[in-house]
């Protein structure tokens, strides 16, 4: 049985292919297209590891993130933020807002699959 | 040629009015003069005095008339100056309140001791409070709806450094009730026999041209994100189909998808090249600084660019020095800069030596990229850093850039603080040396609780710092403990800046009591780690507090109470 990744991103397609993805790299990926649906399916299923949009309509990714951090049983999930890379300052915040990482849109093969390695092997140490 | 000298003001006099001072000094005189003429005479008539004695009284009366006369012309003269001098001082007084009640943007003078002098007609209408009502009253007792308290910080730095402060974004209520902002420049004015400095505020409100910027940032950003997302969806679908995550192709599907994945990556660097020029011009090119070993960050750039040099059967030249370079920067934009600079050289590059060099210096790291290849005309030099210039055919196999790239790399040295120039030899080669500054602690530290301050007064909060004293440890351990600050401040957020013995944590919005509480939490981690390491039983961190408001309100004061005066002496 693979490790779970949680996928939000407001664009169905791009849940789609970071998803197959994930599947083609052993995980199994669960998708959600909005910041609520997001935090639903994290509760029910406690994925492994959250890979989370940051530009998003109605709850973007740092309400998103905020809202997981406060919960008790996602607050441990380490959370990936997907990003354009449109200013720094995004990043800082998000990681001062308590992401693990994140990691640029297009993206680049080898340095996804080693961010969502070293996600996984963090959230199991903790 | 030199110049007549001016007359003195009291020679200068009209005929009319020396007639008129004339006359008003000769009275007195005069009846002196009459009244010891008459004296003398009577004298003479009833008294039978000696002729001679007479004579001499008449003498003695003209001498006596001619000292008054003269003094009292003198007088009238000096007289008459003095109010002439009065007049022309008042004309000008007058004449410089019109000239600053004519300026076209906030003017608000005030005394040494903060007490507003001058308020003028911008004033008026931008705070909606009248000059009557406000003058002679402290400024920060004025009730403007202002924060004054960001003001009169700004106003006490400008008398301690004796020049003008520029203050921006100050937050204020328009008279309509909109939140605005205001961009405030304070001149000291000197009182030369006093040692009072009284200062000057210029002023105006800048919230329209702030929201311009933020909806420049806005544009930037959305276009940014625009562009992107559709070109993610089409290289992750291209390059898994590419990969054969979804069935296996043949050879010539293989080659036609790869294709099309360079010309994908190369689109990306397109959008990449054009955002980041935009930031460039419009000033709000961030950097993430922190610090780096430039010369680990070459080494490792020119080993994975090794193997692409040699496929072009060039000689790879790497010159640095053994130990660290460490430099305040933003690691992937000076990488940038790297790259940008390596794949340009190899564009015009056919054979002979590719070579990277860092030197260090006590200001400066030098990083310099430089080949044997064709050159550059020495009347295309002034213009290699410019956008969308390209000279020259580069060489076959290389791809044709967007002409940006070296402009960003000039943006990029130039948002450091560092510069970069070129030397080129037509037929033998060209140079590209950038100059990186570095920065000792005193400067780093100061700058970042400086920014640091001015939100936390823009925003009435509070706000900390932690100082992390190295004692006797390793440099070895530097990054760990960096790392474990990092993470124990992963709760409260916050910005850690390290170096070579000490680590300042900056706690934004944190007041004293809480600061305390993090800064055991960072010596009890750091203790622990070090216990384990065993290798020197004196290694030790010691942290110290600082808060704003109740340690100081100014960046000098609040490092110097956290302890760092060593810092000052080193």
């Amino acid at each position: 049985m693979g490790r779970v990744v949680l996928v939000i991103d407001d664009e169905p397609e791009i849940v789609e292919m970071v998803a197959s993805r994930l599947q083609a790299g052993g995980y199994q990926a669960l998708k959600a297209v909005s910041g609520k649906e997001g935090i639903e399916k994290a509760r029910q299923a406690l994925p492994d590891v959250i890979l989370l949009d940051i530009m998003m309509p109605e709850m973007d990714g740092y309400q998103t993130l905020r809202r997981l951090k406060q919960d008790d049983t996602t607050k441990k999930i380490p959370v990936l933020m997907l990003t354009v890379r449109a200013w720094n300052q995004d990043i800082e915040k998000a990681l001062q807002e308590g992401a693990f990482d994140y990691i640029v849109k297009p993206l680049d093969v080898r340095v996804f699959a080693e961010k969502v390695k070293k996600a996984i092997e963090l959230g199991r140490a903790a | 040629m030199t110049k007549n000298p001016r007359p003195a003001d009291w020679m200068r006099m009209s005929p009319r009015q020396f007639l008129i001072t004339l006359f008003r000094s000769i009275g007195l005189p005069l009846i002196v003069l009459i009244a010891s003429l008459i004296i003398t005479f009577l004298l003479w008539e009833y008294a039978s005095i000696p002729l001679w004695l007479i004579a001499t009284a008449c003498f003695i009366s003209f001498f006596l008339f001619a000292i008054l006369f003269a003094l009292s012309i003198s007088r009238e003269r000096a007289i008459w100056y003095v109010k002439g001098m009065t007049q022309k001082l008042r004309q000008e007084f007058e004449d410089r309140e019109q000239f600053l009640s004519a300026i076209p943007s906030i003017l608000i003078g005030v005394d040494e001791n903060d007490i507003i002098t001058h308020w003028n007609r911008v004033a008026e209408g931008t705070f909606g409070f009248s000059e009557d009502s406000v003058r002679n009253k402290k400024l920060s007792e004025c009730g403007i709806p202002c924060n004054t308290k960001q003001i009169l910080m700004g106003i006490q730095a400008c008398r301690n450094k004796k020049e003008p402060v520029r203050l921006d974004d100050i937050s204020f209520k328009r008279p309509n009730g909109q939140e605005g902002f205001l961009g405030i420049k304070i001149i000291p004015v000197h009182r030369s026999h006093q040692g009072k400095v009284h200062a000057l505020l210029f002023g105006a409100d800048i919230t329209e041209r702030r929201r311009n910027e933020e909806l420049k940032n806005e544009f930037v950003s959305t276009v940014s994100h625009e562009l992107r997302t559709p070109l993610t969806i089409i290289k992750e679908g291209v390059s898994q189909v590419h990969e054969g995550i979804l069935g296996s192709l043949n050879e010539q599907q293989q080659k036609f998808l790869g294709i099309s994945l360079d010309g994908i990556s190369r689109l990306g660097r397109i959008v990449d090249e054009l955002l980041d020029i935009s930031k460039i011009e419009a000033g709000k090119f961030d950097l993430r600084r922190e610090n780096i070993d430039v010369a680990a960050l070459a080494k490792k750039i020119a080993n994975e660019f090794s193997s692409s040099i040699k496929e072009r059967g060039l000689q790879l030249k790497m010159e640095c020095p053994e130990d660290e370079v460490n430099i305040y920067a933003d690691r992937d934009r000076v990488a940038q800069v790297f790259i940008n600079l390596i794949v340009n050289a190899m564009k015009f590059t056919e054979k002979g030596t590719l070579g990277i060099s860092i030197k260090d210096s006590p200001k400066f790291a030098e990083c310099s990229v430089w080949d044997t290849g064709r050159g550059i005309e020495p009347e295309n030099l002034p213009k290699v850093f410019g956008k969308f210039q390209q000279f020259g055919q580069p060489t076959a196999s290389a791809e044709r850039g967007t002409g940006l790239g070296l402009a960003i790399c000039k943006g990029i040295v130039e948002s450091h603080q560092g510069e970069i120039r070129v030397e080129s030899h037509l037929g033998r080669g060209t140079r590209f040396t950038f100059m990186l500054p570095k920065y000792n602690t005193k400067e780093l530290f100061i700058h970042h609780v400086k920014i640091g301050l001015r939100n936390a007064v823009r925003q009435d909060s509070f706000y900390s710092l932690i100082l992390a004293n190295l004692q006797n440890v390793d440099t070895s351990f530097l990054h760990s403990i960096e790392n474990l600050i990092r993470q124990s401040l992963r709760e409260q957020g916050g910005t850690v800046i390290r170096d070579t013995h000490s680590i300042l944590v900056l706690l934004p919005a944190a007041g004293k009591d809480e600061s305390m509480g993090v800064a055991r939490r960072i010596e009890e981690v750091c203790h622990e780690f070090l216990a384990r390491q065993a290798v020197n039983a004196k290694m030790s961190v010691v942290c110290s507090v600082a808060s704003f408001p109740e340690d100081g309100n100014t960046e000098e004061k609040l490092l110097s109470k956290a302890g760092g005066q060593e810092l000052w002496v080193a």
